[in-house]
């Protein structure tokens, strides 16, 4: 739904804005700000990201920083998958689900016909989702090109759709939360930048690729899911195997993408609008409007009614503040709990919305990498290299999706803001408190657990990687949102305790100094074998037409003219 | 535009909305919407706007039976609810430029209405701004500049005298309406605000527990109150505490 951009009404609103600003120059003062702060703001990812990738890149070719190890094209390419993943999953969620958009366009008097087209457009979510990673995807290709060889193009391309299409099921199934696609950008660009790192340690990568017989078999093995390929073709060809590799993604995709639809069809007004006849659909619009896509549940259970001068079971049972119901909880919630003052406990029981649930993700996690060290182990006594290589591929990507996963559900469960939080007077001290303690509950269990089972698969699959690609996301976590990571690192929030003394500003401001110098060393050190300036500049150029098409042919595009 | 609507129901899982209600609005008339919480307004206006899909009865728009599938009728209602429906990533402009083509609005002199309206709205330093960093009163404000700009020919307005508009915003809003129904165009709205109702109306629909109490001039239904300091007050306590 976006206007042409040579629109008419538009460029006449221009001129007459023009006309208006030289009447008033102080107009023109306050448009030229909005317009600069929004350049600024819409700007700054991109720029980043540029910076990271193509100012580096002319810098690294005149040093003599450059590393002349093994090639590594696998790991970059299977960060280019990884990236997709993460790529679609949070821009589809962002695009789709977070704005009102299809709640606007039942506000407007559309047809039918288009009302399915913007829709469809909507959906499509995913090309412009993708621009991002294709890029990576060619990146890698263009950098190792000559060793991975052309062949492989298509595969990692199929690999990598299937793997986003999978994902994009999964999330919407799951209903993940919402991030913003700046931060996207930022996760994205980490988990390549730590696979390149990975891959630029000289030692680990002719243990890495002698195990393999090309590179094709390599890219697949690390693919997802690649070592359960690897078992079931284990007597085909060599480059056949490879393709074997899409079975789990595919098999992802055919388990997730019915489930998501029917979340969609329940509870999502545009499915249901798609799935009836237009006049007799839509009883509530407005369903759209719940940002986190639940339907009020509007036929409660039936309770008996409370004899008279008793209390209601649910006031006795406490169900208007179940909080703080420690029976209910784990270990580390009750830790937490335990830590808590009987006031911050109050505060507590009023503004979050729901208690945390540390333990299970912790536990499931703990289970993810107890079988991933498993299979490790088990694949290593096959006396075949690449599968355990596989294997160390598969927990690498685990580690990482594990390591978010238990971070987020705590993080977002007691770090936003709620509107009670606002509504009533709350000290801000004390909510900051609570937060804290839950950080440091949090960090002091997850982290030690973490770094012994990521070191041991780091130890055994002779990677940094299992390391790397975590921390470099909690890093960019830091960077990005710090206070859901360190509550007390507050800069960019706008809580009034966050402004308190010019000392504990300084001290944010260095760390975060700090944290933007070692991301910005370990690119450098992870681009230092990038030195083809050729390269650089085929990189530079599929990245500004890439940019193009996604402004061209993105979100919102209408010119079909069913408004004429 | 003549409005008729006939039997109206809607009824959410468990609770009426609307239940029977049923009345006329003649062309150029002002309707003020007013009711306790939950009686009903908002859905009506729903209703109106084909947001909601009535279970039972029926709406006649210059005797033509309202439905979502007809564009060119449904182009000529206008709803804004409490909460502005605009697109949040585009600008002001932008979103006047895909509105006014929506509604069929977009002529040669849509552009100078648009920046004329947004100058007298206080808005055009905003006029490049994504709609999503405005407030809700600059917000409204937006969706108030699309109104006048398409112009329809039934204006759906939920709540506007509580949107978070500025004085000035509101006095521009009471000026428009009171145009548009010179225009002969049928202005619907809701408020709570009794004295508001009192001063702001050509007609007084009362919805009180999904039905219709009254629909007539605001003089008639407070007549039988007339001794009383606030006459309109007094009859949605009769409603509320109806005497024995």
């Amino acid at each position: 739904m976006k206007p042409k951009r040579r629109d008419p009404f538009i460029r006449a609103c221009r001129a007459l804005i023009e006309t208006e600003c030289a009447r008033d120059p102080r107009l023109r003062r306050q448009l030229k700000k909005t317009w600069t702060l929004t350049k600024i703001a819409g700007a700054v990812v991109l720029t980043l990201f540029c910076c990271c990738v193509f100012v580096a890149l002319p810098l690294l070719a005149l040093s003599r920083l450059a590393l002349q190890g093994h090639e590594p094209p696998s790991v970059c390419l299977y960060g280019a998958v990884i990236a997709a993943l993460w790529c679609a999953m949070f821009i589809f969620i962002r695009s789709m689900l977070a704005p009102r958009f299809p709640a606007v366009l039942f506000h407007v008097p559309l047809a039918p016909a288009d009302y399915r087209a913007e829709m469809r457009c909507h959906l499509l979510a995913l090309p412009w989702a993708f621009c991002p990673s294709i890029f990576l995807l060619l990146c890698g290709i263009a950098f190792f090109g000559g060793a991975s060889g052309w062949a492989t193009v298509p595969l990692i391309f199929t690999l990598a759709i299937l793997c986003a299409l999978a994902s994009v099921a999964a999330a919407l199934w799951l209903k993940q939360s919402t991030v913003p696609t700046g931060w996207y950008f930022f996760i994205t660009l980490a988990i390549f930048v730590a696979t390149l790192i990975s891959a630029a340690v000289e030692d680990t990568s002719p243990w890495l690729f002698e195990q393999v017989e090309n590179h094709a078999e390599a890219i697949a093995l690390l693919m997802p899911g690649g070592w359960a390929a690897g078992v079931l073709s284990a007597h085909a060809q060599t480059f056949s195997r490879a393709w074997w590799c899409a079975l789990i993604p595919l098999l992802g995709l055919s388990a997730s993408l019915p489930l998501a639809l029917r979340r969609l069809e329940r509870h999502y007004t545009f499915e249901r609008f798609l799935a009836t006849d237009w006049g007799c659909a839509l009883r509530n619009a407005d369903d759209d409007d719940d940002q986190d896509g639940e339907l009020i549940d509007r036929d409660p259970p039936h309770r008996p009614a409370p004899a008279a001068g008793e209390p209601d079971a649910d006031t006795v049972r406490r169900h208007w503040a179940p909080v703080c119901e420690t029976s209910r909880t784990g270990w580390l919630e009750r830790l937490f709990i335990r830590r808590l003052s009987p006031e911050e406990k109050i505060t507590l029981e009023h503004i979050s919305p729901r208690f945390p649930r540390w333990t299970l993700w912790m536990l499931r996690a703990l289970g993810a990498w107890v079988i991933a060290v498993a299979l490790f182990v088990c694949c290593r006594n096959i006396n075949s290299g690449s599968i355990a290589y596989q294997v160390a591929g598969s927990a690498m990507l685990g580690a990482s999706l594990i390591l978010l996963a238990v971070t987020c559900p705590g993080i977002t469960d007691l770090s936003r803001k709620s509107t009670c939080q606002w509504v009533h007077p709350f000290p801000l001290r004390q909510w900051f408190h609570i937060r804290q303690k839950a950080a440091y509950i949090r960090c002091a269990a997850v982290a030690p657990v973490y770094l012994a089972i990521g070191g041991v698969i780091a130890y055994l699959s002779h990677t940094p990687a299992p390391l790397l690609v975590p921390v470099n996301i909690l890093l960019m976590t830091t960077l990005g949102l710090p206070h859901l990571v360190l509550p007390h690192l507050c800069l960019f929030t706008t809580e009034p305790i966050a402004c308190q003394g010019w000392l504990r500003a300084g001290l944010q401001a260095f760390t975060l100094i700090a944290l933007t110098i070692l991301l910005f060393a370990s690119s450098i050190v992870s681009l230092a074998w990038i030195t083809h300036p050729l390269r650089s500049l085929l990189c530079a150029l599929t990245f500004i037409l890439l940019c193009r098409l996604w402004k061209r042919y993105s979100l919102f595009q209408n010119d079909r003219g069913y408004c004429n | 535009m003549k409005l008729d609507i006939e039997n109206l129901s809607y009824r959410y899982t468990a609770t009426p909305a609307l239940d029977g209600v049923s009345l006329s609005v003649a062309a150029g008339q002002l309707v003020t919407v007013i009711g306790l919480n939950g009686a009903g307004k908002t859905t009506l206006l729903r209703c109106l706007s084909t947001l909601t899909v009535p279970q039972r009865g029926t709406i006649f728009c210059d005797g033509q039976p309202l439905a979502r599938s007809d564009i060119a009728l449904r182009r000529r209602i206008f709803f804004i609810p409490d909460t502005p429906q605009l697109f949040p990533d585009r600008t002001v402009i932008q979103n006047l430029a895909v509105i006014s083509r929506i509604y069929g609005a977009d002529t040669p002199d849509a552009p100078e209405r648009a920046i004329r309206t947004l100058r007298e709205l206080d808005m055009l330093p905003h006029a490049y701004t994504p709609v999503r960093e405005l407030s809700r009163g600059q917000q409204y404000k937006t969706a108030l500049t699309a109104l006048v700009l398409v112009d329809a020919d039934l204006w759906l307005l939920d709540e506007p005298f509580a949107a978070g508009m500025d004085p000035l915003g509101n006095a521009f809003l009471r000026k428009q309406i009171r145009a548009a129904t010179a225009r002969g165009k049928t202005v619907l709205y809701t408020t709570q605000l009794p004295e508001l109702a009192e001063q702001f109306s050509d007609t007084l629909a009362v919805l009180h527990q999904a039905r219709l109490c009254a629909f007539a001039p605001v003089a008639d239904i407070t007549a039988q109150f007339k001794g009383a300091p606030d006459a309109l007050e007094a009859f949605f306590q009769s409603l509320r505490d109806p005497p024995q």
